[in-house]
């Protein structure tokens, strides 16, 4: 709604559906820096950038940190990285002097262990997922109006539609994925021209790294997220959803409403 | 349907049982004063402390415009305090934190408003709801009827914690970082009669902001100002805190809040607030009340010194359950929608409800909902409006009803479907003017109307401009409505007019034998950035010419900006000087057998002053080298202020008491024509023939202007400091209105 | 609390010729000003309160110790409104008299002071408003209240000889206050009957 008022001013209003197809069709022809932009002056101080650290996600925290876009940033901390991957956290941490968040579940490893058995991510990854990813990312994203994630269409067939901005009717969030029709060779473009730190598995043929017990790497030609749970039917872990532009119905739930709507 | 029952015996089950309790004390306080058991000044605290406030005349003395009237009230031996006639009509202050109000209390307001007021409910400037012309015997009925649906006036009035403000916008604002309210709602109860906030020499304000950029929450000028911010703690984990700001305040000398901490986490807001209660309750000056404000223990601890002191007592404090506990139930003053939000229709869109839209109604951050802003003309509603918007309320919103301190009224949680038919109900209540937040949305305290300090009639004013304005505003230039105008009755800035684009306080001047209501015209202030600066006097017009001045301003504002210039910004890139040159026309007076209607004020016809004031001969000529005198130290504190703004800071600070000098010699001249000018001579004579003798002492103020002049004449350290010396100027501009209101006092004596 | 205590008594005259911008009502002020002055009622007169920047609300009025005396528009009904508070005689009959007094020469007084030529602004002589602000003993809700109409039946009697009066309760929101809709059966002439106002500006009342 075009509001004139002095308080607006500095704030923009939320788009509505109409508004959303109008704006990715002028997203597609959009920088991702300009994207992050808009989104920091539509949503600011809410919106949050979630990253497994991936080499998609470094990206993004460079661009972040150029912009010194007023955008929080944080992971959500399994407690089952690997170790190359804790340490890309500190280095960008360093690097770009910011702070990467950590949600966590609640539920240490030794207490899922003592609930639900040893190896849970073996004998159900999907309810490991749901208790050690998928919960504490739900906590996480309630205080926060604005999510970016750094899907790409390319990177699998569950992915292919995503638009760059839509609203997740689960999480009650506006998502953005500012580089959704990015290919993998502009974001090594990227890496390499910016001097950006990734992980260094992705060297070892792990285009797509999770947690250590479900992740490994690909053979040359296979899918970029075929290395995880491989051996199961799972290419998500029940983060992302297949959304696209067109699947975008009102939020009917709000958040800030103790019942939502009556 | 009659009944014998009496409101205690009624509402008994319904009032909580120590709000009930503390009303019976009251009541039996009552009984006590008119036994003469409890002392006048005694009792006169214990009112204030109830929120049961005077109003003017309440000493039984009026000016009809002709002579001085004494009332009869009934009971002629009975005050409610010092010089204050029990009879006498007064104003009741109810505490609104955060101006939250429910559909329920909205038709209670009417009632009482219909049997104990005028039939008027007025909202202030600090989100709180003051009934006028009350008798105190009425005072314990109304506050059962009030607490019966959860309204106290309890430290609504007197040296306490008084209302604690928020942005109405709290919850469903764009760019908060989250929802101050359920905080607001937590330190208020909090400290609300907590025994560490008894004890103070002055009146402490708390007000709280989502973010810094907008002025909703006006953070910058009270004594505790939070403003919401997020963090990431090393473990990863996201912490809520605020930016803490203490020690700021409007008044007559305003000063800007001192960072206390740049991240202060929530579960400390309680505890450290209680700790700087108790550091100010110490501390703070308690005999002279016109240095008492918080701001003067931070100016002269300094903030570093000061924030020293409270985290040494934070240490001392024992641990208090409530600190937290309220962290643990945030929601608990959520209220949801209470319909589904649908999208607008605008297809068919009435370009008269497209207005009001873009004026009034501002999208929240959650989408299909929108907040209504209800301009409501001074602050006031009539009981039938108010259950008229009880009604719209309980049909489209519930309790979601903020009063803002524009003293709008505003509705959250509007389905964007529903605009066009609460457009049409509040057509129906006349509350439809889409003005909201513009020019014409004047702010403005009470005045000459009701106020004991009241000077001119800024009611009578802001009303005068607003129908004005109004005619005009649809035809404004865009950039000329988002101008913000504010106007006090006196210096002391209850209509924030420091932070207004264009900002006016009543004045009294003399002129050729006769008083002439004035205003003092305060530009260069700024309503953004949370009140980001406040604006210094430039000169003091008519009362009769201010419409006038507005046009002229707003003229040369949409003829001289650039592009995307602010009002400040032009007054800073043309100077002062220039836009005093403006005014100079306009603050003639014409003669009074010319046009008598500027010798009184607006809305009142009464003559501003002994109207039938003759001059004798001898008084003639004294009276016009005083009025040089005087005119001459207001052009110097204007220099001063020219000097400022050109950074020669120490010459700006030397300036202002120069001028204080020259309208003190003014005086003196009277008595002792030949005194010269020797700054010490000057001193030594003023203060023998005009302070000894009280002769210079405000009758409500005393010598607090007075002590300006001394306190600037005695630190011959002119400091650096930007703040200090606009301190100086603000404290010369009130000397020279004070040493105005002498000579009036003087002439009025001789006669 | 019965209605044999009930103070706050108000009547109200509409107005039945002129129309009252807010202009002409805001000539008002200077007349309320004037009787300030002159204290010539049997009320303690104190201050003007202008509020003809709120529409249909309460207009201007002037404050008073017993009683207020307003131009009033509550709800777009503009009339002249005498609203008893408190103080007023303890005898029932007594009080309601001097209510109905004082409005009946408010708005004798009113007419003359702002119409420019006779008769130009009128106020109703044949029908008037009653209303009880009290709520401890009522609210607008449907109600009897006989008792009270049969006394106010028989002050008016008192006044206006010969005359009958018609009486309905004003049934609207239930949450405004009682009002009783008065209907004389022919003009009241209040200077007819009420010579003496004339020359003493007192209202005679005890």
């Amino acid at each position: 709604m075009a509001v004139r008022s002095i308080w607006t001013t500095q704030c923009q209003t939320p788009p509505n559906a109409g508004e959303i197809n109008e704006l990715n069709q002028g997203f597609e022809k959009s920088s991702a820096e300009e994207i992050l932009t808009w989104a920091t002056t539509v949503f600011a101080p809410r919106i949050t950038f979630s990253t497994a650290l991936g080499i998609e996600g470094c990206v993004l925290v460079d661009m972040i940190a150029r912009g010194n876009l007023a955008i929080d940033i944080f992971t959500v901390d399994t407690g089952l990285f690997f170790p190359e991957t804790y340490a890309l956290w500190e280095k960008l941490e360093k690097q770009y002097k910011l702070k990467i968040g950590a949600a966590r579940s609640n539920v240490s490893l030794e207490r899922q262990a003592e609930l639900h058995g040893p190896r849970l991510y073996d004998r159900a990854p999907n309810q490991c997922c749901q208790l050690r990813k998928i919960l504490p990312l739900e906590k996480e994203l309630k205080g926060f109006d604005a999510w970016i994630t750094s899907l790409r269409r390319s990177q699998s067939r569950t992915r292919a539609h995503s638009p760059i901005l839509a609203y997740d009717r689960r999480y009650e969030i506006y998502k953005l994925n500012p580089l959704a029709n990015w290919s993998e060779e502009s974001v090594t473009d990227y890496i390499k021209s910016h001097g950006v730190p990734y992980n260094v598995l992705h060297e070892r043929n792990y285009p797509s790294i999770g947690c250590q017990p479900c992740t490994t790497s690909v053979a040359p030609g296979e899918d970029s997220r075929a290395g995880r749970w491989r051996g199961e039917a799972k290419t998500e872990c029940g983060i992302h959803f297949d959304e696209t532009a067109g699947g975008f119905t009102r939020p009917q739930t709000l958040k800030g409403t103790k019942a939502g709507v009556k | 349907m009659t009944s014998k029952k009496s409101w205690k015996m009624r509402l008994n089950e319904k009032i909580p049982e120590d709000w009930g309790e503390d009303i019976d004390v009251f009541e039996r306080q009552m009984v006590l004063r008119k036994e003469g058991k409890l002392s006048e000044k005694v009792f006169a605290e214990t009112r204030l402390r109830k929120g049961v406030y005077g109003q003017r005349f309440d000493n039984g003395k009026r000016h009809d415009g002709i002579r001085t009237q004494n009332f009869n009230f009934p009971n002629q031996d009975l005050m409610k305090g010092p010089n204050t006639y029990w009879d006498a009509p007064g104003m009741i202050r109810l505490k609104i934190p955060y101006g939250a109000m429910t559909v329920e209390q909205l038709e209670v307001l009417a009632d009482l408003s219909e049997e104990y007021s005028d039939g008027i409910t007025h909202i202030t400037t600090r989100q709180d709801i003051q009934f006028h012309f009350l008798h105190i015997d009425d005072a314990p009925d109304l506050m059962r009827r009030l607490a019966a649906v959860g309204i106290t006036t309890k430290e609504a009035c007197g040296n306490v914690v008084r209302n604690t403000t928020a942005c109405p916008f709290a919850g469903v604002c764009r760019g908060e970082a989250f929802d101050v309210t359920p905080y607001a709602h937590g330190l208020s109860f909090f400290l609300m009669g907590h025994p560490d906030t008894q004890d103070f020499g002055r009146k402490v304000k708390i007000a709280f902001s989502g973010c810094t950029t907008n002025p909703c929450g006006l953070t910058s000028f009270h004594d505790i100002g939070a403003i919401a911010k997020t963090r990431r703690n090393d473990d990863g984990t996201m912490e809520r805190g605020f930016e803490l700001y203490v020690g700021g305040g409007l008044g007559s000398v305003p000063s800007k809040a001192k960072l206390f901490d740049e991240f202060l986490p929530e579960g400390e807001l309680l505890p450290i607030s209680q700790a700087i209660c108790r550091v100010f309750g110490q501390l703070g000056e308690k005999n002279n009340r016109t240095r008492a404000r918080m701001k003067f223990l931070v100016n002269s601890l300094g903030i570093e010194e000061f924030k020293r002191l409270v985290l040494v007592e934070r240490e001392k404090l024992k641990e208090d359950k409530e600190w937290t506990s309220f962290l643990g139930h945030l929601d608990s003053t959520q209220i949801g929608a209470t319909r589904e939000g649908t999208e607008l229709d605008r297809r068919f869109l009435n370009p008269v409800v497209q207005e009001w839209i873009d004026t009034n109604v501002r999208a929240q951050r959650q989408a299909n909902y929108s907040t209504v802003n209800i301009a409501c003309p001074l602050g006031d509603l009539s009981a039938s409006q108010m259950r008229g918007l009880a009604d719209l309320a309980r049909d489209y919103v519930g309790d979601n009803i903020r009063a803002s301190v524009e003293q709008n009224l505003i509705l959250r949680w509007v389905s964007d479907g529903d605009l066009p038919d609460i457009h049409a109900r509040l057509v129906a209540l006349k509350l439809a003017d889409a003005v909201a937040g513009t020019i014409v949305d004047i702010t403005s305290c009470p005045g000459t109307d009701t106020c004991k300090l009241g000077h001119s009639a800024s009611r009578g004013l802001a009303s005068v401009l607003r129908e004005q304005l109004a005619v005009v505003n649809t035809q404004l230039d865009e950039a000329v409505k988002e101008l913000r105008i504010k106007v006090s009755g006196c210096f002391n800035s209850c209509g924030q007019h420091h932070v207004a684009d264009i900002g006016f306080y009543g004045v009294g001047r003399k002129v050729k034998g006769y008083m002439v209501p004035h205003f003092q015209v305060v530009v260069g202030g700024e309503w953004k950035n949370n009140a980001g600066s406040f604006g210094l006097a430039i000169g003091a017009v008519p009362s009769k010419n201010i419409p006038k001045t507005v046009e002229v301003m707003t003229s040369h504002f949409v003829e001289d900006r650039k592009p995307g210039e602010s009002f400040k910004a032009l007054i800073g890139r043309l100077g002062k000087s220039e836009v005093k040159q403006w005014l100079k026309e306009l603050q003639k007076v014409p003669a009074h057998a010319e046009d008598p209607s500027f010798y009184s004020d607006w809305g009142d016809p009464r003559e501003y002053t002994t109207g039938d004031l003759g001059v004798g001969e001898c008084a003639g000529e004294v009276v016009s080298f005083t009025e040089f005198g005087l005119s001459d130290s207001e052009r110097e504190v204007f220099d001063a202020q020219l000097l400022l703004e050109s950074g020669e800071i120490s010459k700006a600070s030397s300036a202002a008491l120069e001028a204080m000098l020259t309208a003190a010699r003014a005086l003196v001249r009277i008595e002792y024509p030949d005194v010269g000018d020797a700054p010490v001579e000057v001193m030594g004579e003023f203060r023998s023939r005009y302070h000894e003798t009280r002769k210079f002492h405000d009758p409500y103020a005393g010598a607090k202007f007075v002590n300006f002049l001394f306190r600037q004449f005695e630190d011959e350290d002119f400091s650096e400091d930007f703040e200090t010396a606009q301190h100086r100027i603000e404290e010369a501009q009130l000397f020279i209105e004070a040493a105005y209101s002498c000579y009036a006092r003087l002439g009025a004596g001789a006669q | 609390m019965g209605i044999l205590d009930i103070q706050q008594f108000g009547v109200k005259l509409p107005l039945v010729g002129g129309s009252l911008t807010k202009e002409k009502l805001r000539e008002v002020i200077p007349v309320f000003h004037q009787w300030i002055r002159e204290q010539g009622r049997d009320v303690e007169l104190l201050d003007v309160a202008d509020y003809s920047h709120v529409q249909d609300g309460p207009g201007v009025l002037l404050v008073g110790h017993e009683a207020n005396f307003s131009v009033d528009g509550t709800e777009g009904e503009w009339g002249v409104l005498v609203q008893g508070k408190r103080d007023l005689p303890s005898d029932l009959d007594r009080r309601l008299h001097s209510i109905l007094m004082n409005g009946f020469r408010a708005v004798e007084d009113l007419e003359q002071a702002l119409g420019e030529v006779e008769g130009d602004f009128r106020f109703s002589r044949k029908q008037l408003s009653f209303r009880v602000v009290n709520r401890l003993v009522t609210n607008g809700a449907p109600s009897a209240l006989a008792p009270l109409v049969d006394y106010l039946n028989r002050v008016l009697k008192g006044i206006f000889p010969g005359i009958t009066f018609q009486m309905t309760q004003k049934l609207g929101d239930p949450r405004s206050v009682l009002t009783w809709v008065v209907v004389a059966s022919s003009e009241l002439d209040f200077r007819a009957f009420c010579p003496e106002v004339e020359g003493d500006k007192r209202v005679p009342l005890h």
